[in-house]
């Protein structure tokens, strides 16, 4: 069969949840699976999670994806009986909050320091 | 392969014109792309048919632009050398080189080019973040008072999403019954020009805040390799950042031609540029069946709409519009994949039980090369993040908002918050909390005339009771979750 059907790069598509980051649901469940190991199943946090997976740190600093990201950990630190509680933001972001060339903060030289 | 380009741009509309100027031209990867004036980089492109305009940086996957109002990211090119420049906010000018940015490239990214950066210290009485419906609003509202004012937006056009808002307002006389969005846009402008105390900076990104002592850094782009750092101090700060379309987790999610259905309107309506010959719109509300009605009109095939849920959320007056064309709607269907080479070919979508769950024989492939998601949108709130004021989780509000008083004044003192980021509602809701933000903000500062102190007074008594009609209850519950009680 000839088509769209018989190209298997066009129909096997990941599910990418961070796009800056090119993070999949699978890449997700990995990186929980190895902070749990490193932080233990009680003391992970989100921000923790986060940093380690790297999804949300990208250059659209989680605006487009952080609902998804979240949802992810929710559901699987619930198969372990763990409720996360979305209710207040558990991490605050950094500077730069846009995309901007690093050269806006840097000097030219030390003396203009 | 002596592929030629297109050019997707909509030259007879039944209610749109564009005013497009004399064509110049820019160039993408070493081809001659024809442009106009008013285009950003992105729709020029767009408009000339590429969809992909980047690669991703790990999986190499081909990407295109999302949201179209420099959130996303994913819109990123060398823009005259100067690599990672969001070219959805970048207006042309003739003689550009554009180039797609290949992070697998043993040169990427391109050696850095000296900045022309000039710094500047500035104090205002009120700064605002954003000049959408919110931010243009307060700013009018607070701008008798004599205050000293600024409105800083990334955009190189203020008026916020109120741009792309081609169909007529409806509801009451200060809901603005009957006029488009965009002749509020320009209405609140040209409104605004007549004070000279308040300052308009467009292409401004606000990057940091810093306390204790309250700074806000923003860089103005006056051309890729040159700018402007603010570093201002302000006696108030109004945030009114807006928000950001949705997505879903499917296969194919990041295709090039996935893209918001808001991102579909900026390029249909601002633009007057095709994103797409055939598609398929994901969410039945109100946003899906308006991108749909307007797409016809663009000449666009809707393949259908579909939903997850057994009714739509959409007003009557939406859904039958697009009824009357003849538009399929599927209520309790979702989509499986986006499927495609580069891009979007085709999308397969099934129907589902009263759990969501996928009914077996139901699948369905449409041929389409556009899947527009209107499935809500995200309070941005990143900036009152980094300023400190309290976010709770709030699911009838669209996600992370700020805890307000009614007058708007967030945990933070002096710092104010309306529109979409403080909860996703609509255009006349977000103009009505930035009149009370900006007149908020004046009376506190004891610039307040009792005229702004009636104003707010009755802008709060018109908010209360439009948020009374059963399809606002639901605002109302959530915005009682994040009210702070003012202490008398």
């Amino acid at each position: 069969m000839a088509g769209a059907e018989g190209r298997s790069s066009v129909r096997e598509q990941p599910t990418i949840v961070c796009r800056c980051m090119d993070k999949t649901q699978e890449d997700l469940i990995k990186s929980l699976q190895m902070a749990i190991r490193m932080f233990g199943p009680e003391a992970l946090e989100f921000e923790n999670y986060r940093r380690l997976a790297t999804a949300t740190t990208g250059f659209c600093q989680g605006r487009g994806c952080l609902s998804l990201v979240q949802r992810v950990f929710a559901s699987e630190m619930k198969k372990m009986g763990i409720e996360f509680g979305m209710d207040e933001i558990q991490f605050r972001v950094r500077s730069p909050l846009q995309p901007v060339p690093l050269g806006l903060f840097a000097r030219r030289s030390l003396e203009e320091v | 392969m002596g592929e030629s380009m297109q050019d997707r741009r909509i030259w007879e509309h039944p209610v749109l014109s564009w005013d497009r100027g004399t064509p110049l031209s820019i160039s993408y990867d070493g081809r001659s792309v024809t442009a106009y004036p008013n285009e950003t980089v992105a729709a020029a492109l767009y408009a000339a048919g590429v969809l992909a305009f980047t690669r991703s940086s790990y999986l190499h996957r081909p990407r295109g632009p999302f949201c179209m109002i420099g959130k996303c990211s994913q819109c990123m090119m060398r823009v005259d050398g100067v690599p990672h420049v969001r070219t959805c906010i970048l207006p042309v000018e003739d003689g550009m080189v554009i180039e797609s940015e290949d992070p697998h490239d043993s040169e990427y990214p391109t050696p850095a080019r000296e900045l022309r950066v000039e710094r500047q210290e500035l104090s205002y009485d009120l700064a605002i973040i954003g000049a959408g419906p919110a931010g243009l609003s307060a700013a009018l509202a607070a701008a008798p008072s004599g205050m000293r004012i600024a409105v800083l937006d990334q955009s190189p056009y203020p008026g916020g999403q109120l741009v792309k808002q081609t169909h007529k307002f409806f509801g009451t006389k200060e809901s603005f019954a009957g006029t488009r969005g965009v002749d509020i846009a320009r209405n609140l402008i040209s409104m605004l020009k007549e004070h000279p105390n308040v300052e308009l900076h467009t292409t401004t990104q606000v990057i940091g805040y810093y306390p204790p002592e309250g700074v806000l850094i923003a860089a103005r782009a006056e051309g890729v390799d040159k700018y402007k750092l603010m570093y201002i101090r302000a006696g108030r700060y109004l945030v009114a950042t807006g928000a950001m379309e949705r997505t879903l987790a499917f296969p194919g999610n990041d295709l090039p031609g996935v893209m918001g259905a808001g991102a579909a309107q900026t390029l249909m309506n601002v633009f007057g540029i095709k994103p797409a010959d055939d598609v398929l719109i994901i969410g039945a509300g109100n946003v899906g069946v308006i991108v749909a009605y307007q797409a016809r009109q663009a000449g666009i095939n809707v393949r259908a709409v579909i939903d997850i849920l057994p009714k739509t959320a959409a007003y009557l007056v939406h859904a039958a519009k697009i009824r009357r064309l003849r538009i399929p709607i599927f209520l309790e269907h979702t989509i499986k994949g986006a499927y495609g080479d580069g891009a979007v070919e085709s999308a397969v979508i099934y129907q589902v039980d009263r759990s969501f769950r996928p009914i077996e024989g139901t699948e369905k492939e449409l041929k389409v090369d556009g899947v527009w998601m209107a499935v809500g949108l995200s309070p941005s709130v990143e900036l009152l993040n980094k300023m400190g004021a309290r976010i709770k989780f709030v699911p009838e509000l669209g996600g992370y908002v700020p805890y307000r008083t009614k007058y708007m004044e967030t945990s933070v003192r002096g710092v104010y918050v309306a529109g979409d980021a403080s909860g996703i509602e609509e255009a006349s809701t977000a103009m009505m909390e930035g009149r009370i933000a900006g007149l908020s903000a004046a009376i506190s500062a004891g610039r307040g005339t009792d005229a702004m102190a009636e104003e707010r007074r009755k802008a709060i008594e018109w908010l209360d009771l439009f948020r009374e009609s059963p399809d606002y209850r639901r605002i109302k519950e959530g915005v009682s979750k994040v009210l702070i009680q003012e202490a008398a």
